[in-house]
């Protein structure tokens, strides 16, 4: 069985695509689109890897990191952020709460995003 | 008698410019203190309209990173199920589909691009680039936009060489975000001006400096438009005679970039129509 991804991004056109891609590529991917339901799926699924969108409905992505550093159980899998919202205050803090990068969507085709996901979960 | 006149005439006098000397130590002070509450109250204004154009400033960041953002996904959609369909992840696209694909394909890379060029002007504008210093292998930047770039070259079948050194190169104190938008500009500023030939990235090693040659085969510079290359909105005479690509803030984008680098950018060129070279130098530490 692949590695298991959780994608928490609302925009519902851009989640299907990258399920697809991830999907084809050999992973098991399981969709959020807020951060609450984020943060109930990486408990019970504990995913190896979570790609967090930032402008998500409710709380955002930043108020999701906090949260997951506050679950011991789930606190260690690693995230990377996947945005088109290019704001440097908001990178910062993504990388003080201890993100492995800050992508931004616009720049990457679903094809390049496996690549670095992959490079990720060697 | 004269000696008691005479000592009166004095206390009067005395008395007389003690009162107008208090006279005018009374008005003094009051125009003193009339003058700091006008002063207060002129600093009370003040720093209402300080705070009050701060709080805008921050809405006018806060709207172009949300506008950019807006800009961005649907475009990000576009982008990502064209590469989707010609992974043929759906079934193979009839072969007359390439060519519009493709084309689909460069005009959304265009405004990723724009979307992304005027973000960064706004930001450069406002004094606001803050960066985020790591030390990075330079290699590493290089071959990620020799990777990005090497797609739009072949299509217009211009060769992309990057002679790596075999020796790996020394690392860079940078923000490895904008100095790859700085040699990701200055490559694709090649391959937009370039019809025939390609475009070669060389390094060398200087005294504590980092330095990149980019040589292009492209249609070169007069000395007049290499004044003007790295002024925002400048295009070369090619550019304003046949292409609407460019939106001219690459180059200035670069230097403002390496500006805050302690970095350097410039070009040279033989002339019209004998390519341009532009250097670029990042000091080591």
């Amino acid at each position: 069985m692949g590695k298991k991804i959780l994608l928490i991004e609302d925009e519902k056109i851009l989640a299907e695509m990258y399920k697809d891609k991830f999907s084809k590529a050999g992973f098991k991917v399981i969709v959020a689109f807020d951060s609450k339901e984020g943060l109930a799926l990486a408990k019970k699924e504990e995913p190896d890897l979570i790609i967090l969108d930032i402008l998500l409905p409710k709380e955002n992505g930043i108020e999701f990191l906090t949260w997951l550093k506050m679950e011991p159980g789930i606190s260690s899998i690693p995230v990377v952020v996947f945005s088109n919202y290019d704001d440097p205050k908001t990178k910062k803090k993504a990388y003080q709460l201890g993100v492995k990068e800050y992508l931004i969507k616009a720049n990457y085709t679903p094809g390049k995003i496996v690549e670095k996901i992959s490079d990720y979960l060697k | 008698m004269a000696g008691t006149l005479l000592t009166r005439i004095l206390n009067w006098s005395v008395l007389i410019l003690f009162c107008i000397f208090g006279y005018y130590l009374i008005k003094a002070t009051l125009e003193e203190i009339k003058r700091r509450e006008e002063m207060e109250k002129i600093s009370k204004e003040l720093k209402k309209a300080y705070k009050e154009l701060k709080k805008l400033d921050e809405a006018k960041s806060e709207f172009i990173s949300i506008a950019s953002h807006q800009l961005r996904t649907p475009l990000t959609a576009i982008k990502g199920y064209i590469s989707l369909i010609n992974e043929k992840i759906y079934g193979r696209p009839p072969r007359r589909m390439k060519k519009p694909l493709n084309n689909i394909h460069t005009s959304t890379e265009r405004l990723i691009k724009l979307v992304g060029d005027l973000l960064n002007i706004s930001r450069i504008e406002a004094g606001k680039v803050k960066l985020n210093i790591e030390k990075v292998k330079l290699e590493d930047i290089i071959n990620s936009v020799v990777s990005e770039l090497k797609n739009l070259a072949k299509e217009k079948k211009l060769y992309l060489k990057w002679e790596k050194p075999r020796k790996p190169l020394p690392k860079v104190l940078v923000d490895k975000d904008r100095i790859r938008q700085v040699i990701l500009n200055v490559i694709d500023n090649g391959i937009r001006y370039t019809e025939r030939g390609g475009i070669t990235i060389r390094y060398r090693k200087g005294n504590k400096i980092s330095k990149l040659i980019i040589s292009d085969t492209g249609e070169g510079m007069t000395k007049k438009e290499m004044l003007n290359l790295f002024r925002s909105f400048t295009r070369g005479s090619i550019g304003q005679r046949t292409w609407t690509e460019g939106t001219g803030l690459g180059l200035y984008i670069a230097k403002k970039f390496l500006d805050l680098h302690n970095g350097k950018i410039w070009a040279k060129s033989p002339g019209k129509g004998k390519g341009s070279t532009f250097y670029i130098e990042l000091p080591i530490e």
